[in-house]
């Protein structure tokens, strides 16, 4: 598939002292396309998205996400692989206490040289996306703590978009937002992912959400998990 | 790097009230830790700076430490006197270029007063080989004459031609102190501040208190031990001690050993620079102590440093994900926290030494007049710098703890903290 922004080969990956929680024979996203990952909490949606970002190498197979193959890739790499091509959304707690909001969204420039390269006017670069995702260009200079959680989520977008990375990891972003905060968020990811040409991968259990998407993809479909055996009584 | 230093330092003025805190703590005990270093310095030079151009200090038989403190330092008692005789043999045999005699005891308001001659303010060196000079004035001339030091004449805002009314040591707690009224003296030379005892002494010719002395023994005021008038008055011709310069130094040796037997009477000859030595033996092991408890007040405030930055590792692995999640590498997260702890450990010592040499500048005056101590001011010392280096290598040392807890945190955490 030579549009693919990341497919996974013959993964396999467990937890220490734990049983195989990753078994993906073959799964590919095509880029420019905005896919919710479906699945029950649990159920190894997080697992995969660290795979995807570099901070977890598989026990088996291959990663390759934006032409990277990460399992050929040093640790050192692949950080500096996910600093300059991937965007990355938390449940919560996003943002850095101590910057202010301006700061918190010029993180990922001033960490990567690579993510600032296209970038004229970091400054005012971050105030426009700042604007675009709807909190407000006035809300720049203010503490994080300032913000309403929906605002903190936005600003954490904000952050995972500017300098254009090639790929959006989202983990549950909307689970902490009441529901017409919900909507709004998942309007706006929707929106700036399609007009910056950005992949967006959303993990959700939600499954009310997957109207929103392009498509969606239920972990479990993907994931081959040996069926533990079954539990014997007595012991 | 740049990105890392904006981290650090937002990081830290987020928890300004902790990390001034901390901050202080370091401070604190670093400025004690060089004010212990200074004092140690400083109170080593004073004392090796007290005497120079004396080979020998000769006086009745005693303790050597007991003689230096009596006659340099004015400090406790005489223990016997030394006759004239005596005094004449040594002051005129061939190997010696001068002797100078010492009657102690007397006092005017509290201030020493030394019985001695003119050669005195000529041959009296100090600090190295700095002679005494006059701030106004010059030595005795005439018998009632007198010459004071420099704190003398500050306290009591004494000028020349002052006269001064000198008072005949008590000779035990239950004896008032009587004054020679007889025998006012005029001052005549004031000399120009040494650091040394010489500041706190109030010079005058010996005559001057010999005849001060039979004054009082015939008026019938000596209240001191019962002597017979006779005992009174022959001890006035004595002398407390003497010094002695050798025209050639290793002939000291010689000297004092011959006095040391001397068969007339029994005498104590001293080298005064081997017992200032041992004297300064004595003081040294306070000061050491001294100087480890500072030291472990430092350690302990670098350790409360690092417990703070280890308070707040649990509520900052949130802060590492978000981190990690940017593209950081666990080694700046370990960074980061290496140079927090640095930088407050840095700042610390910097605000330490500052106001250390604030309140020595400050204190300066008052330290020489009450105390004989020259505070040397001014740039870090040698010392002190190995001191503040010190201090920032075991600081950073201690860091290691939290930076590293927080890199291996940060680690196992990657992007769930659960």
């Amino acid at each position: 598939m030579p549009n693919a922004v990341l497919t996974l080969t013959d993964v396999q990956y467990h937890w220490p002292n734990q049983p195989s929680v990753l078994n993906i024979p073959h799964w590919s996203v095509q880029s420019g396309s905005r896919v919710l990952l479906r699945g029950a909490s649990g159920s190894g949606k997080s697992t995969l998205l660290s795979l995807l970002a570099g901070i977890l190498l598989p026990d088996h197979g291959r990663i390759v996400v934006n032409g990277f193959d990460l399992t050929h890739l040093s640790g050192r790499e692949r950080d500096a692989f996910r600093g300059a091509h991937i965007g990355y959304i938390f449940q919560q707690f996003n943002l850095l206490p101590w910057l202010s909001v301006l700061d918190n969204v010029l993180l990922p420039l001033r960490l990567n040289r690579e993510r600032a390269r296209e970038i004229a006017n970091p400054e005012k670069e971050a105030r426009r996306i700042i604007d675009a995702v709807g909190v407000g260009a006035h809300a720049s200079a203010q503490p994080v703590s300032a913000l309403k959680v929906g605002d903190q989520q936005k600003i954490a977008l904000a952050r995972a978009m500017i300098g254009k990375p090639a790929l959006i990891l989202a983990d549950e972003p909307t689970s902490a937002l009441d529901h017409d905060t919900r909507m709004e968020f998942l309007e706006i990811v929707l929106n700036e992912c399609y007009l910056n040409g950005i992949t967006l991968l959303f993990a959700s259990h939600d499954l009310q959400l997957g109207q929103f998407f392009d498509y969606s993809v239920a972990l479990a479909e993907i994931n081959h998990r040996p069926t533990p055996p079954p539990t014997v009584g007595g012991r | 790097m740049n990105a890392l230093w904006e981290l650090v330092l937002a990081s830290l003025w987020s928890r300004r009230l902790t990390v001034m805190a901390s901050i202080v703590s370091v401070a604190l005990s670093v400025a004690l830790l060089l004010g212990v270093l200074h004092l140690r310095d400083d109170a080593r030079l004073s004392y090796s700076n007290t005497i120079s151009g004396i080979d020998l200090i000769v006086g009745p038989r005693s303790g050597p430490l007991n003689l230096l403190l009596f006659t340099v330092f004015h400090s406790g008692s005489s223990q016997g006197l030394v006759s004239l005789e005596t005094f004449e043999r040594v002051a005129h045999h061939p190997d010696v270029e001068f002797a100078i005699p010492m009657v102690l005891g007397d006092t005017h308001r509290g201030f020493p007063v030394l019985g001695t001659n003119a050669a005195y303010f000529k041959q009296w060196h100090f600090g190295g080989d700095r002679a005494l000079l006059f701030d106004q004035g010059g030595g005795f001339v005439a018998r009632n004459d007198a010459v004071i030091g420099a704190t003398v004449a500050a306290t009591f805002h004494y000028r020349l031609g002052d006269s001064l009314i000198l008072t005949h040591a008590a000779a035990g707690d239950n004896q008032p102190a009587t004054d020679h009224p007889n025998e006012p003296v005029t001052v005549v030379g004031i000399l120009k501040p040494t650091g040394t005892p010489v500041d706190r002494t109030v010079h005058v010719p010996i005559e001057v208190l010999v005849s001060a002395h039979r004054a009082l023994v015939s008026s019938g005021h000596y209240y001191g031990p019962l002597k017979s008038a006779d005992d009174i008055a022959r001890e006035t011709e004595k002398l407390d001690a003497f010094v002695v310069r050798m025209k050639e130094r290793p002939l000291a040796f010689m000297m004092q050993k011959t006095l040391n037997q001397y068969a007339p009477e029994p005498l104590t000859a001293i080298l005064p620079s081997a017992v200032l030595d041992e004297l300064w033996g004595l003081v040294a092991k306070a000061e050491n102590v001294l100087f480890w408890v500072a030291a472990m007040v430092v350690v302990s405030g670098l350790i409360g440093l690092c417990i703070v930055l280890m308070s707040t590792l649990k509520e900052r692995r949130r802060e590492m994900a978000v981190l990690r999640s940017l593209g950081a590498h666990p080694k700046l997260i370990f960074a980061l926290l290496m140079l927090e702890a640095f930088l407050m450990t840095l700042i610390g010592s910097l605000i330490g030494f500052l106001s250390l040499e604030t309140l020595l500048a400050l204190s300066r005056d008052v330290a020489q007049q009450h105390f004989g101590l020259v505070l040397n001011l001014g740039l870090p010392t040698l010392v002190d710098c190995a001191a503040l280096l010190s201090v920032c290598v075991l600081g950073a040392m201690l860091a290691l703890i939290p930076a590293s807890i927080a890199y291996r945190q940060s680690m196992r955490d990657g992007l769930s903290v659960s």
